[in-house]
């Protein structure tokens, strides 16, 4: 029990013990206005009509590089296989404490682009992706930082967001040259008053990927970047990102659940 | 015009610990005295081991120093915030202020018809002050996001602490707190209204039914997969002879 009893309680308890007098004729500080917002109509308010009727969610993101390098050795595939996956395992996740809510941020040819909107995912709902173009990371990076500040699409109320970086290759400009430019992005979501909470997880594709990039995405010298040699393991990476969200949104504190690390041995069959 | 002061506060096991067979590790309080009428809610941070424990000491810590506290009527409410800490720690001894580490929220509504409302850590107090100005001392817009909060037995820093007091308001006021199970799910533009609405609700009722009835809508908060322990309390004033004279 959470009530704590003593003496000054017990005597506050008996003298609210009155019996009651007529209701009708009670005075009160608020008057009519809380029978303004019913939805009985009847006038009359009730507890739901001031609760927020909606489960609190955890939003996952995922930054996924869909350049022109992507469409080799199956890449792009694979990535659409482990997305589709792991948009079926949060849609069927029915006896979660928290919501799972899901968005897509592709960067590519054109720059980068929300995908798939935050949302609760159904199963299905996935439109695959193409690969082609260069690799604006820097864009992808300022979007997820202003969605992740946009308390309408992330409330206060979520639990802390999940945004997964996967790549491979190195940042690049329009003209398809390697670029600096992600790093203020970069900095300036790293600095951000929420997007800066939100746990990071990196994998690089092939040997070409930049793990330096990555690295510097995690901020944390504990972490690490995982390593994909082959376009299965993206998916093997995925399902592991899948079982961990949906252990933290099942969990009693889903901030709190320490993730177990993915060993890259454990990427291999 | 006289005034009369009533109060309620209640605190229910959430779904998610009476699950796992757990304590909960809300607590809350209801005083009488000298001072006036004093409520406290805590909330024991999930992941430490003696939160239950913390959350109690919590609001004994707060009452024992409110009454300490207000044996010098010119003590600012800065004055509580070392007082509740060090009579915590000492309630908690010998168990590091770590694993007990609790929000601690408080509301006073003093023998003079003045407020003292506020304390550390997320949840909810605010103050109702007429038909429609609603104060928040605590809560409102979060910051970050949920379970993010500092508290007794984690702050480093006396700006962790928020008290605010209210001179005697003409009107007859309410006062709100909650720990954050229940002001998370909360429409944050509709709490004033809530206030009164619940005001509403209990003041008619024999205290017995009155707390009864607001275990009864923890039990049953209206968020889809709520699970978080709930503490809520209110306090309020009237013209009539419905509550305590003061």
């Amino acid at each position: 029990m959470g009530w704590v009893s003593y003496q000054e309680d017990i005597m506050s308890r008996l003298a609210a013990a009155r019996p009651p007098s007529v209701r009708a004729f009670q005075p009160s500080i608020v008057g009519q206005a809380a029978r303004v917002v019913g939805s009985e109509g009847n006038g009359m308010a009730e507890l739901k009509d001031f609760v927020i009727q909606t489960a609190r969610p955890l939003p996952v993101i995922v930054l996924a590089d869909v350049s022109g390098s992507m469409k080799e050795n199956g890449k792009i595939d694979a990535l659409n296989e482990a997305v589709s996956n792991m948009i079926s395992a949060f849609a069927e996740e029915e006896t979660a404490r928290a919501e799972i809510h899901f968005a897509v941020i592709t960067f590519g040819a054109g720059g980068a682009k929300i995908h798939y909107p935050l949302r609760v995912p159904v199963s299905g709902d996935w439109v695959p992706l193409t690969a082609k173009g260069t690799t604006p990371l820097g864009a992808a990076l300022d979007l997820a930082r202003t969605l992740l500040e946009d308390r309408e699409q992330v409330p206060s109320r979520a639990y802390r967001p999940t945004l997964v970086l996967i790549s491979d290759g190195h940042p690049t400009g329009g003209n398809g040259k390697p670029t600096t430019d992600w790093r203020n992005p970069l900095q300036q979501l790293l600095g951000s008053e929420r997007a800066s909470k939100a746990m990071r997880f990196a994998m690089a594709i092939g040997d070409d990927a930049d793990h330096d990039v990555l690295n510097a995405f995690l901020a944390d010298p504990a972490r690490q970047v995982f390593s994909a040699a082959q376009a299965r393991q993206i998916k093997q990476f995925f399902q592991w990102v899948t079982m961990s969200v949906t252990a933290r949104s099942r969990s009693g504190d889903p901030n709190a659940i320490v993730f177990n690390e993915l060993r890259d041995e454990e990427l291999d069959y | 015009m006289t005034r009369y002061v009533d109060s309620l506060v209640v605190t229910e096991t959430g779904p998610g610990h009476c699950k796992d067979g757990q304590l909960n590790q809300d607590a809350c309080l209801c005083s009488n005295g000298q001072y006036g009428r004093l409520i406290v809610v805590s909330d024991g941070l999930g992941s430490r081991t003696r939160a239950s424990q913390g959350s109690k000491n919590a609001c004994l810590a707060a009452r024992d120093a409110v009454r300490y506290w207000s044996m010098n009527p010119l003590s600012p409410p800065e004055r509580l915030a070392p007082l509740i800490q060090a009579l915590w720690r000492s309630r908690i001894a010998p168990h590091p202020p770590e694993d007990c580490a609790t929000t601690c929220i408080l509301a006073l509504r003093q023998r003079t018809g003045a407020w003292v409302i506020g304390g550390i850590g997320d949840g909810l107090a605010a103050i109702r002050l007429g038909r429609r100005e609603l104060k928040y001392i605590i809560g409102g817009q979060r910051r970050g996001f949920l379970n993010e909060t500092v508290g007794l037995g984690t702050s480093k820093s006396s700006n962790d602490w928020q008290f605010v007091t209210i001179p005697p308001p003409p009107a007859p006021t309410a006062a709100i707190i909650a720990t954050d199970g229940v002001s998370d799910d909360l429409i944050p533009e509709k709490t004033g209204l809530f206030t009164a609405w619940l005001v509403d609700e209990l003041r008619g009722l024999p205290a017995r039914q009155r707390s009864q009835r607001l275990r009864a809508m923890l039990r049953k908060w209206p968020t889809p997969n709520h699970s978080d322990d709930k503490a809520l309390g209110v306090i309020w004033e009237s013209s009539s002879s419905r509550g305590r004279h003061e």
